[in-house]
């Protein structure tokens, strides 16, 4: 290593000679400055045109020409340096810094003296000032052997000032600013970023081991890496840095909205889908449409599923995907079409999304990356469909009461339906002469003036919140390369009372065991923690006066709001049977929402490990082996714990306690002290193994690679429970009961009689499902140009029906590729970068749930009092030895482009998708003892066409600006259904699939307005009106449309200039009607509920109103209001609408701090971003309804986001 | 290099045994744990241990001549169990509509289900593990007895009335002897054929039946009395006096108490307390009557169910049956004289069921039933 350097006669100058010097230079410059105020503005112009020049004549010359004063040590000036310098009318700011450019002297001007000295080590004032000073660098740059590069790029980052290494590697850049970035780029080697300094020595090249691989795109099927030149299917990979970005849910798979064409991730179906049918947070997604049919009524358990399946790390993945931490993931890709999917056989039909982890790669450096953010989801907006406010409540049941008391004047049955609700008690106690109308009317009007929607928002919701951290470290040598990350998630929902904890561990290693053999072993551990208080929930229906506390904070006992709670619902208990209920069991039955919070809580503590382990050995040359093995093991305890107090508590006691009357001594059968705990198990463990074998070999124009393995799977979920009463939550302990005595129920209870039927324990071994697999896997290619892959796999499973023709139907698919822009009579077209064409054809499956049919008669135990020993079998399901897997046959054209020298890219495929054995109840013989079984009973069809588009929209130094747009189109088609057709009006408005029509299609009535007395008609295919009930037919009832959207898609736009990111993202989806919140009307006769819409009030109420209102009249009686169709009206177009809508769902502003201030806390880079999520930009509704929200509550809009993200 | 290659044929082994493992046809043919398939002979008497015959809305009743309608409850039923009430109380041709399977056949523990189940005891019970051969006979003969009670219903609901002249070639009914929801083809028979079958069942039960230990298993008695029930659709009244008298000897050898309610004792309402008294009523029913299976009038319980809301105050019992009944008669708190929930009482006397709200009632053989077969035999013999 030398030093290159234009000082000579090195001389040290002591510092404090400086210092005399600037003091003598302050006086000079201020006397200066005070005689000859604006001298420097008026520069003289130099003009020097000269060759090997000295420094000192160049200097000579510009003092001549400038007529400023020189100071300067005569001995700094180099002597033998020469310059070659051509000024023409320069100022003399810039003659000096020509002139001195490259030499290590700096001046400075002082009215109209200038100071030439040596730069030397600089003082805190220098260095202030240097900030703004440039200066020149030089360095010299080394491969990994030490041998010179040449031709590397050197330039300062944010300038065109750039040069290149010469055939020594050395590098000499003038003019630097000394606090800019200095980046040297190598082909093949890792970029490397220095901060400017005069010297920076000798800077050694790394290669970038994975730099190659990662230009290359690849593709995962689960079984095997492609690379896209070789590929014929229909993948897809979503923009991972938005996907890392967004903050709005945990969720991987929800975060892939709008990036994926093709994939629909569907945010109404999830606002609407409660937690526990989430399908571990798959809820809502489609891959091309919906292929199955899920759930044959609404309210049974689903036979199929149609989400897509999840594969992690080559292995199928069934539990929560929120388990799955984003920042671990590395990549994703999303197979669509037979040839991509069908490798995963009788479960591919939905789609397969395909997530592999991140590894530590071999030559890193340890690399120590920290991401969080803090996301404020707020609180979500209760008021979203107004209701009636406490007066326009009060004076509604003041004008409708007198109607309905001709129909009820029994008070003791209206608490029996309603409870004992306060406006109802003073108007039956006015209308019975209890009270004055002057009493009835001052009461009421305090009700009027009262309104609970503040306490309702203080004291049963808060704000939502989601933290999530992870640190991960990764690294590794030639033999051994490892990723790990640590991750915390804390989510505060609305429900005061509830924590949510998730801890994560994960572990990736990878071990190199000579040159044929690797070892890969990677372990996920999840731990999940919950706790969740009893607080009370807060229905909108709960009449709008009843406060919570009173005046003076007091919590309030709202009887009516809790009857008896049962398996069936609530049963209404009216004052009048709980005072008699309380006195003979001694139980406290009032109810107290806000004191009720205290009383029960529940703990869940899950633990999921996710462990796969990989091994590969190299047979022989091309020849590999592959073992993959996965094991999937979760347990989940839950604990309930109700202390005595809690009132679902003391009503069960209550229940079961025996007293004649309120003097005699009451039998507690189900202790009176201490509360309960419920304790439940459930754990589940799957394992896969899987042994293949993969060929691969080049030769000539050939590329041939062939796949053939063995997978088994099996998958056993158990559960236990048990149920501890008299439970004493602080000494944990418990009081025994008679089981027995209670299963045979208890005579002369207190509120008649009770019997409990369930055991105290439970659980058992769930439905095990297994399945053994054979397939395989051809991929050749001639020329780089034609490619051809194919895929056969055969399934075989328990799940399916004993028969021969149930199990032996093997999955298959073919492709070709034709790499059309690589032909020579394309070469001519300039701008076309790249263009290939695919076909492709196939077959995939979806297999059934375990435990949806079976091949012999299933019997299940039950127990009944009417029972020949009181116990037996029931056949609960009958045989169907012929139920197969849904097939489908997927038609794929696609073709993928690039043009404008990369600058657009993008990929375009139509689809067609013709599913066949739908799974459902298929329709038998009703002799045969059943009317219906499950098996295979329909088919129907998807077309669809989805683009994929990315560009760099501006491509600078310092800005640019890059775009992705989705757009998926899907039409959905039931084409047969072995099921009989709606005969009536009401029986078809009921369903939502009929043959010839989209799968959730909507049908509605056409109404027909109102009729003389105010209730509603359907407008009926003849064109008559009329208001009588069950006369519709089919053919008078309208086809709205479907809400499943038909077109989706999503728009990224990120710009980056210098260190500012801005990334906005909008999603869209369309085609699509959905069914407005609002309902005018009601059928309740009294108006015991705040279900009440402000429309209610335009309603019909005198004859002629039809000609004003649509909205059907009040009526105050069961009669009536069964001699009348209300859904005439409420389940007609009036209230289907468009649901298209255009939402940007997230928009992040982002900077990155100056590596040199993340330096200063050792870190490499530091990044910080905001987000706002969620932002309405356009609905088709006029009625401004967020398509997303049909309920009555919507989630908070708008909310805000703050992240960081840190790299040591 | 030669290691390795070793390491390689151990390997391929390796992986060639565990394919063996899992290919195994026993890999996947396991039975699910949380259920059960029917193996041993216990397995098929605890089928027969929960099984019941039961029947809702039963056409007859809203046919027949004792009950009325009353409005405005009857126009404004709406859905599909009430719009067929309201269609059979007319008289209408079209009970059902097209798309809907009659509930007479689809009912969850009607007798064209239970036949599934009966015919599966009777093809695979002697064919089971574990039990003895009497064990499994006597099985066999309470499933074949069970046939033949659905089928007589099935008979008694789909085709006319027996007629020796024309038995031959009146229609009966698909004679089902096959437990499998993938059959498809099936035939009526002739009436003749169709009571032959429920004879012959019935005969070949008689055997290995034993004595009435519960009145929900069948017994010996209740074969002899659906012998005697059936020889009385046919007009064969000599042969069902035999069985009704057998079925009378058979009361006596009973294990549990085969007896007549005291009306005026368990149905007094001036005296709710008294033992074994049935009121009081809450409203929903009478508390404290006895469960099917303690009832003990019953020789072999089916339940007929008859709850539906919408409906409890659209069928009333008609005036002139109001009329049959003294007002002392103590069998009118079986049914109430008030709408529900409220205090509006029925005109005219008429009044709706209240008994068995939510359990249904006993429509199967009684000891009240046999006197009255008794009689009728005894009249038509002139005795």
């Amino acid at each position: 290593m030398y030093k290159i350097s234009n000082r000579y006669g090195a001389a040290y100058v002591p510092p404090y000679s400086k210092l005399m010097l600037i003091m003598r230079l302050t006086t000079v410059i201020l006397i200066a400055s005070i005689l000859q105020v604006s001298a420097a503005t008026f520069g003289q112009q130099i003009t020097i045109n000269r060759k090997n020049a000295t420094l000192e004549s160049l200097l000579k010359e510009i003092r001549k020409q400038s007529q400023y004063d020189f100071f300067y040590e005569g001995k700094i000036i180099p002597r033998n340096k020469s310059i070659d310098i051509s000024l023409k009318n320069a100022g003399i700011n810039e003659a000096l810094k020509r002139v001195l450019a490259g030499s290590s002297l700096t001046y400075t001007i002082d009215g109209k003296i200038v100071t030439i000295k040596k730069q030397s080590e600089p003082s805190l004032l220098d260095k202030a000032i240097s900030v703004f000073e440039n200066i020149d660098i030089r360095g010299k740059v080394i491969d990994e052997n030490g041998k010179p590069l040449i031709g590397a790029s050197v330039f300062v980052e944010d300038s065109r000032n750039k040069t290149t290494t010469n055939e020594k590697g050395e590098f000499y850049l003038r003019d630097v600013s000394d606090n800019s970035t200095v980046m040297i780029a190598y082909i093949g080697y890792q970029p490397i970023q220095l901060n400017a300094a005069r010297d920076l020595g000798t800077i050694k090249m790394q290669p970038s081991t994975g730099k190659l691989d990662e230009v290359e795109i690849k593709f995962n099927t689960g079984y095997e890496q492609i690379s896209r030149e070789r590929a014929a299917g229909s993948f897809a990979k979503p923009n991972m840095k938005v996907m890392k970005n967004r903050t709005n849910t945990p969720n991987i798979l929800q975060r892939l909205e709008g990036l994926v064409p093709g994939l629909l991730v569907n945010a109404q179906a999830i606002n609407q889908t409660s937690a526990a049918d989430m399908e571990g947070g798959r809820a809502g997604l489609l891959v091309r449409g919906q292929s199955s049919i899920p759930i044959l009524t609404p309210g049974t358990a689903p036979l199929t599923s149609t989400t897509p399946l999840i594969v992690i790390d080559g292995i199928e993945f069934n539990g929560d995907i929120t388990q799955v931490n984003m920042q671990d993931v590395d990549d994703i890709t999303v197979l669509k079409d037979a040839t991509s999917a069908s490798i995963w056989g009788a479960k591919a039909a939905n789609g397969v999304i395909v997530i592999t982890t991140k590894k530590g790669k071999a030559g890193d450096k340890l690399k120590i990356d920290y991401d969080g953010y803090y996301a404020f989801q707020g609180r979500p907006n209760l008021d979203y469909v107004p209701r009636l406010n406490s007066q326009q409540f009060i004076a509604l049941n003041r004008e409708l009461f007198p109607q309905y008391l001709l129909f009820n004047k029994n008070y003791k049955t209206v608490t029996q339906n309603f409870g004992s609700l306060p406006h109802l008690k003073i108007q039956y106690d006015r209308a019975r002469n209890k009270i004055s109308q002057a009493q009835a009317d001052f009461k009421l009007d305090s009700l009027a003036h009262l309104s609970n929607t503040n306490q309702i928002s203080d004291f049963f919701v808060r704000d939502a919140a989601t933290l999530n951290q992870t640190i991960s470290v990764s690294g590794g040598g030639p033999v051994h390369t490892f990723y790990g990350s640590i991750n915390h998630i804390g989510t505060q929902n609305n429900t005061p009372g509830t924590e949510n904890n998730q801890y994560k561990i994960n572990l990736n290693n990878n071990l190199v065991l000579g040159k044929r053999v690797s070892v890969s072993v990677n372990a996920d551990l999840t731990n999940t923690v919950t706790r969740v208080g009893n607080t009370y929930s807060p229905a909108r229906s709960i009449v709008p006066y009843q406060m919570f506390k009173d005046a003076n904070g007091n919590p309030l006992n709202i009887n009516y709001l809790k009857g008896i709670p049962t398996d069936e619902g609530n049963i209404v208990l009216p004052d009048s049977l709980r005072t008699i209920y309380q006195s003979k069991s001694r139980i406290d039955l009032s109810y107290n929402p806000i004191l009720e919070q205290s009383t029960a809580y529940t703990t869940t503590n899950g633990l999921y490990a996710r462990l796969v382990g990989g091994i590969k050995v190299s047979v022989m040359k091309g020849l590999d082996f592959q073992g993959t093995y996965g094991y999937n093991v979760s347990n989940t305890n839950t604990r309930a714990v109700q202390d005595q107090n809690n009132y679902a508590m003391r009503i069960q006691v209550m229940r079961f306690t025996q007293a004649a009357n309120s003097t005699v001594i009451p039998v507690y059968n189900i202790p009176a002290i201490g509360g309960r705990l419920n304790v439940n198990t459930s754990a589940s463990k799957e394992w896969t193994l899987r042994n293949q074998l993969f060929y691969n070999r080049d030769w000539d124009k050939h590329q041939f690679s062939l796949m053939a393995g063995q997978q088994a799977t099996s998958s056993t979920p158990v559960t236990t429970s048990g149920i501890y009463y008299g439970w004493d939550d602080q000494l944990q302990t418990s009081r025994p009961v008679d089981l027995a005595k209670l299963a045979a129920g208890i005579n002369g209870a207190v509120a008649g009689s009770a019997d409990l039927p369930e055991n105290n324990v439970g659980g058992g071994e769930g439905r095990i499902a297994r399945t053994t697999s054979y397939y395989a896997n051809l991929g050749y290619t001639f020329d780089r140009k034609y490619t051809l892959n194919a895929t056969w796999r055969i399934d075989e499973s328990n799940l399916f029906g004993r028969d021969k023709s149930a199990q032996n139907r093997p999955v298959y698919s073919i492709g070709g590729k034709w790499a059309l822009g690589t032909e020579n009579f394309m070469k001519p077209i300039n701008w076309l970068n790249r263009l290939d064409i695919r076909l492709t054809y196939g077959i995939t499956g979806n297999a059934p749930f375990a435990g949806t049919a079976a091949s012999y008669d299933i019997l299940s135990a039950q127990n009944d009092p009417n029972y020949v020993t009181g116990a037996g079998f029931i056949l609960s399901s009958p045989a169907n030895t012929k139920l197969s897997w849904e097939s489908t046959r997927i038609y794929n054209a696609g073709i993928d482009f690039s043009i404008f020298k990369d600058r657009l890219s993008g990929s375009i495929d139509g689809y067609i998708k013709k599913t066949t054995d739908l799974i459902g109840a298929l329709s038998t013989s009703p002799l045969t003892g059943y009317d219906n079984v499950i098996g295979n009973y329909g088919s129907m069809e998807n077309k669809g066409i989805d683009i994929g588009l990315t560009s760099t929209n501006i491509l600078t130094r310092d800005f640019t600006w890059n775009s992705g747009f989705t757009f998926s189109y899907n039409k959905n088609k039931l084409t047969s259904l072995r099921e009989n057709a709606p005969t009536t009006g009401e029986a078809l408005v009921g369903t939502n699939r009929l043959v010839g029509y989209p799968l959730d299609a909507s049908f509605v009535y056409n109404y027909g307005g109102l009729n003389s007395v105010g209730d509603p008609q359907i407008r009926r295919a003849d064109g008559s009106v009329t208001s009588e009930i069950n006369v519709a037919l089919p053919e008078d009832i309208l086809y709205m449309g479907t809400t499943q959207p038909v077109w989706s898609g999503g728009l990224q736009n990120n710009f980056q200039y210098k260190s500012f990111g801005l990334s906005a993202s909008i999603v869209y989806n369309g085609g699509h009607v959905m069914r407005s919140s609002r309902n005018p009307t009601t059928n309740e006769q009294i108006i015991g509920q705040n279900d009440l819409q402000l429309g209610f009030l335009d309603r019909w109420k005198v004859a002629g109103d039809e000609n004003k209102t649509e909205i059907p009249r009040y009526v105050p009686s069961g009669e009536l209001a069964s001699a009348r169709n209300l859904s005439y009206y409420t389940s007609s177009q009036r209230f289907t609408m468009n649901a298209s809508y255009i939402k940007l769902r997230d928009i992040t502003l982002s900077y990155s701090l100056p590596t040199l201030v993340a330096n200063k806390i050792n870190a490499q880079a530091i990044s910080f971003r905001l987000q706002v999520n969620n932002l309405l930009l356009w609905t088709a509704n006029d009625e401004g309804m967020d398509p997303e929200f049909t309920g009555s509550i919507r989630n908070a809009q708008g909310t805000i986001s703050l992240g960081a993200h840190i790299t040591f | 290099m030669k290691n390795f290659n070793i390491y390689i044929v151990g390997l391929v082994l390796f992986t060639t045994m565990l394919s063996q493992v899992s290919c195994k046809k026993e890999f996947l043919e396991v039975v699910p744990k949380g259920q059960t398939i029917a193996i041993t002979t216990a397995d098929y008497e605890k089928l027969l241990n929960a099984n019941y015959l039961t029947s809702s809305f039963n056409a007859s009743v809203y046919r027949g001549d004792e009950v009325s309608g009353l409005q405005p409850y009857f126009d404004g039923m709406s859905d599909l169990i009430n719009l067929r009430m309201q269609r059979l109380f007319r008289y209408e041709d079209r009970v059902y509509n097209a798309d809907q399977v009659p509930d007479e056949i689809t009912g969850e523990s009607n007798y064209i289900r239970k036949l599934y189940l009966f015919n599966k005891i009777i093809n695979e019970v002697m064919a089971s593990q574990g039990g003895t051969e009497a064990q499994k006979l006597a099985i066999l003969a309470e499933a074949k007895a069970g046939r033949a009670i659905c089928n007589f219903m099935f008979l008694s609901d789909f085709t006319k009335p027996y007629n020796a002249a024309t038995a031959t070639t009146d229609l009966g009914i698909p004679n089902l002897t096959i437990a499998d929801v993938n059959q498809k083809n099936f035939k009526r028979e002739t009436l003749n054929q169709g009571y032959d079958l429920v004879i012959k069942d019935l005969s070949e039960a008689l055997p290995d039946l034993g004595i009435t230990v519960h009145r929900r298993k069948i017994s010996k008695l209740a074969a002899e009395f659906y012998l005697s029930r059936v020889y009385m659709a046919m007009n064969n009244y000599p042969a069902a006096k035999l069985h009704v008298d057998a079925a009378f000897l058979e009361c006596s050898k009973a294990a549990i108490p085969i007896e007549l309610y005291d009306y005026s004792v368990v149905l007094n309402p001036d005296n709710p307390d008294a033992p074994g008294s049935w009121l009081p009523d809450s409203g929903l029913g009478l508390d404290n009557e006895p469960l099917a299976a303690n009832n003990t009038e019953v020789i072999y319980n089916i339940t007929a169910g008859w709850f539906q809301f919408q409906s409890v105050d659209a069928f009333v019992f008609s005036p002139r049956t109001a009329g049959l009944y003294v007002p002392a008669d103590r069998r009118l708190n079986l049914y109430s004289p008030f709408e529900l929930f409220s205090a509006k009482i029925h005109p005219n006397g008429m009044r709706r069921r209240t008994s068995g709200f939510f359990t249904g009632m006993n429509v199967g053989p009684t000891l009240a039933d046999m006197y009255l077969m008794r009689a009728e035999c005894n009249a038509r013999a002139n005795n």
